[in-house]
């Protein structure tokens, strides 16, 4: 006998188990309102299953129970990424263009828990890049982005911190955190922020970004290091300011790119590249 | 003049300089700079009590604003 997960648990088959002999998927009807992954990707009915491996079978328009969901949201991971950031928590410092982006590719993800930190409002002027919708308009935005993420993946964990963070109070705020992504509006801010953790917080990985305005190449995008503790994405160029805008389509890729390195630290790949 | 290397090249400079001297020659915005002198974080309340020494290196990473 192997063991194998079906929809999150964990069971036993016989060694030349196929994926048509499970859950009777042999059957016509069955194959046909069935979405089926193994190990991630669409599953041919043929395969044998082998040790460990992960099976998922969704049955179409039947609402899983809370059990199955969770495994069933994480189906077209790679294997074994969902369990390393379900143990994981990271700090996302500003929830506008960056951080609502950040937040949810994280919540989808499954990061175990996130820290959300935004002193500000929705308001209608963050409509054009930000995620929150014309129903929320002033509302705390940790309020606001809570209310998604909850809609998306309620597995997720949420700390709400709605403050703004200072010189005095970054350390408190982020003591917990290994993995702190820096997503405010001001250069000063990002800069103090930075700082900060590098100087102050020496068991934690900040990822920043700088240079994310208008709607230049994404090409330009690169990335600087400040020691081994400090990543920082952008083009270090075009900032908001008069006659320059920050646009969805950018602030989107750059807030991925960041978010995209907080899941290669926390997975452990090489940051060097 | 001393010899220090700044994000990455080698450059002279005059003795007695500040860090806030150095960010000031880049028309610069100090508030807005992560600096890093051999590897050391130094906040921004320390840019004007330090002098560079001969052989130092010196980061300065400038952050523009928006996000």
């Amino acid at each position: 006998m192997i063991k194998i997960e079906l929809n999150g648990k964990i069971i036993a088959v016989k060694k030349t188990t196929q994926v048509k002999d499970i859950d009777n998927l042999s059957d016509k009807y069955n194959q046909e309102n069935s979405i089926i992954y193994h190990n991630g990707y669409s599953a041919n009915l043929e395969d044998t299953l082998q040790e460990s491996d992960k099976l998922a079978i969704i049955k179409k328009n039947i609402q899983p129970s809370n059990d199955e969901l969770e495994s069933l949201i994480s189906a077209r991971h790679t294997p074994f990424v969902y369990e390393k950031l379900k143990q994981s928590k990271v700090a996302i410092i500003g929830l506008g263009g960056l951080g609502s982006n950040i937040a949810i590719s994280l919540a989808r993800m499954g990061v175990g828990k996130l820290k959300l930190i935004d002193f500000d409002h929705v308001e209608p002027s963050n409509i054009n890049r930000q995620q929150y919708f014309l129903d929320q308009l002033w509302m705390y935005k940790t309020d606001a982005i809570e209310e998604t993420l909850k809609r998306i993946n309620p597995f997720v964990k949420l700390e709400k911190t709605p403050l703004k963070v200072t010189a005095e109070n970054i350390v408190e705020i982020l003591k917990d955190y290994e993995v702190v992504i820096e997503a405010v509006d001001g250069a000063e801010t990002k800069s103090m922020i930075i700082s900060s953790v590098l100087k102050y917080l020496k068991a934690s990985y900040i990822i920043g970004a700088s240079g994310i305005a208008g709607v230049y190449d994404t090409s330009s995008f690169t990335y600087k290091k400040i020691s081994d503790r400090a990543i920082i994405v952008g083009d270090f160029e075009h900032e908001a300011k008069k006659g320059a805008g920050l646009m969805a389509t950018r602030v989107a890729v750059a807030a991925n790119i960041q978010a995209n390195i907080a899941v290669r630290y926390i997975l452990g790949e090489s940051l060097n590249d | 003049m001393i010899k220090i290397k700044c994000n990455g090249k080698d450059s002279e400079i005059k003795e007695n300089q500040s860090i806030m001297d150095i960010i000031n020659t880049y028309n610069l915005n100090p508030k807005s700079v992560v600096v890093e002198l051999n590897r050391d974080i130094i906040l921004y309340a320390d840019f004007e009590n330090i002098t560079l020494q001969e052989n130092d290196v010196i980061e300065l990473i400038n952050f523009v604003g928006g996000g």
